[in-house]
């Protein structure tokens, strides 16, 4: 079932001016619900203006955003309910925490929308907890915090308003290895415990691999590749045409495929690979 | 090769905290080298960044960049004619509306002639490939345009020795391939030695030597060959090893004995090609 899907997108920045760019040509993409969806595209591709179409943050030129079947854009209402369902985390969020106290930035989102002073209490003692922080940061100030401490916060900011729609632009964007993992770890999480979409951008294919359900791929303001993990990742050779990196053991299988080894389609994981390899070793003879 | 940084017992602690951020630390970096430093968030390898061109000064211990200890104030301005610094977000390192009138800040401020600085940027702008954005306004700039820009600047006041903290840790694939190239050619080209601290192991792969820092120590120092060997120790101290070799060594476990360390996926398709064919 879709819980958010825009059609025909049309976006251009600029306009009127000799910067003029078309940054969506024509999107239609359904989000279902429950689903992880990773967003993929080399710099200026649209993803990002994709994403800010999807809480009415940026209004098409034309076309639509549907979140529950209903245009959000039919009344103030309606708009009102996309924004606080629909969850959206900007790059580099740490760069928007203003409170005083760790505990008054999470509960701004959930105090704007009208909870009772208990409910807003629970939400933000649950958020803390998702994002792997204790309680005790609570009173911190969020100033204090170290770069990937505020970005959980800020994350946290937002979970808050239990969004059945998340989305985080670029969320493992300057993290060391750890921390990258643990914030993977977090959307999964999220996704497992809630049952509610999360839609990401990310750049490192490895990463996507490890999480998502489904990968989208855009192109020059364009949806240039949709589908499971599976199905994106084995066409490597596509992926590099768009200017993106494959991971790292797709370059490896792509090599070995050109050097004559015949391993079938191009996996993507150490374990994945690994299979692969035996079972074609087995094949020509004992290892 | 001359040794042209050197750290003696150096310890670091920032005024309002306690713990002690480098400790005491010995690490020397050499002439014409591309050295990468690796470490997660808090190893301690931007603090020794700073601490290399006095934009920090030890503890305890000292520094000598190019012969001149970093604690004496006297000694800054001649560090930093050695020693240029690129950062990690391209956005807060320019300061001019013109490229290469951002590039001709440095070498303005040295005092140099005017028909020299023109020769200077327009040779460093060629070679970071960006000659042709000589005329635009740098927020018109991709992130890794942006960062090569800052790299012209660095050159434009020809310093033997630049120092880059994870400055590529805000671009996408394709910004952080075009520094990287570019920070290769200067080496190659121009024997700059080359000081880069990262997160991405696919960068440290490219480089001569690739020190690991954890919990402000040296915890490894060598070539990316030997160092990257080190696979459990690696990831218990939460950095990651190059893919192809994880898989090397994930085959090697069930009887597959891939040999050398393949670092790339090249490296990794010549060991299976040489493996195969002993096998027969």
């Amino acid at each position: 079932m879709s819980v958010l899907s825009v059609k025909n997108l049309i976006y251009g920045y600029s306009k009127g001016t000799p910067f003029e760019k078309g940054a969506l040509k024509g999107v239609s993409v359904d989000f279902r619900k429950g689903e992880i969806v990773a967003v993929i595209g080399h710099t200026g591709s649209g993803k990002s203006t994709l994403l800010q179409h999807l809480n009415g943050l940026l209004k098409p030129d034309s076309g639509e955003v549907l979140f529950d079947g209903k245009s959000i854009y039919e009344s103030k209402e309606t708009l009102r309910k996309c924004r606080f369902n629909v969850g959206l985390c900007f790059q580099y969020p740490e760069q928007q925490l203003f409170e005083s106290t760790v505990y008054k930035d999470i509960a701004f989102g959930p105090t704007n929308m009208g909870l009772s002073a208990e409910e807003i209490k629970k939400r933000v003692h649950s958020s803390i907890d998702y994002v792997g922080l204790t309680e005790d940061y609570l009173d911190k100030s969020p100033f204090d915090l170290s770069g990937g401490e505020k970005r959980r916060v800020a994350i946290a900011g937002v979970i808050s308003m239990e969004p059945k729609v998340l989305i985080l632009d670029e969320p493992t964007a300057g993290l060391d290895p750890l921390g990258k993992n643990n914030l993977l770890k977090l959307i999964k999480d999220y996704n497992e415990q809630t049952g509610n979409t999360v839609i990401f951008v990310s750049h490192n294919m490895d990463d996507v691999a490890l999480v998502a359900d489904r990968v989208i791929v855009m192109n020059d303001g364009e949806v240039a590749l949709d589908g499971t993990v599976d199905e994106v990742y084995s066409q490597g050779e596509k992926l590099a045409s768009l200017g993106l990196d494959v991971p790292e053991i797709t370059s490896v299988f792509i090599e070995l495929n050109n050097a004559g080894f015949d391993l079938g389609h191009t996996e993507y994981t150490v374990e994945g690979a690994k299979n692969a390899i035996l079972n074609s070793l087995s094949k020509g003879g004992a290892v | 090769m001359d040794k042209i940084i050197e750290l003696k017992n150096v310890s670091f602690r920032y005024s309002d905290e306690e713990t002690e951020v480098i400790k005491n630390l010995n690490l020397d970096f050499y002439e014409g080298q591309f050295t990468c430093v690796l470490g997660h968030n808090g190893s301690g390898k931007s603090t020794m960044a700073k601490l290399i061109n006095a934009l920090l000064v030890p503890t305890q211990g000292e520094v000598i960049s190019y012969g001149f200890k970093t604690s004496d104030e006297a000694n800054e301005i001649k560090i930093r004619r050695n020693i240029g610094m690129v950062f990690q977000n391209p956005d807060n390192q320019i300061v001019a509306t013109i490229v290469e009138d951002d590039v001709a800040f440095g070498p303005e401020n040295l005092g140099i002639p005017r028909e020299e600085i023109r020769q200077r940027v327009d040779e460093a702008l060629k070679l970071v490939d960006m000659y042709e954005y000589r005329k635009h306004e740098p927020h018109r700039l991709s992130g890794g345009q942006k960062q090569r820009v800052a790299i012209a600047g660095v050159i434009a006041m020809k310093t033997g020795c630049i120092v880059l903290d994870e400055p590529t840790a805000m671009l996408d694939p394709k910004g952080r391939r075009e520094v990287m190239d570019a920070l290769l050619k200067l080496k190659n080209d121009l024997g700059i030695s080359i000081i880069l601290v990262t997160h991405f192991m696919d960068e440290a792969v490219k480089a001569d030597r690739v020190v690991v820092m954890n919990d402000g120590e040296v915890c490894l120092d060598g070539t990316p060959a030997d160092v990257f060997t080190n696979t459990e120790l690696l990831k218990s101290i939460g950095l990651s090893v190059p893919k192809p070799l994880e898989l090397a060594i994930e085959l090697r476990k069930s009887g597959v004995n891939i040999g050398g360390t393949p670092l790339t996926a090249e490296d990794f398709v010549k060991e299976y090609k040489e493996f195969t064919k002993n096998r027969g």
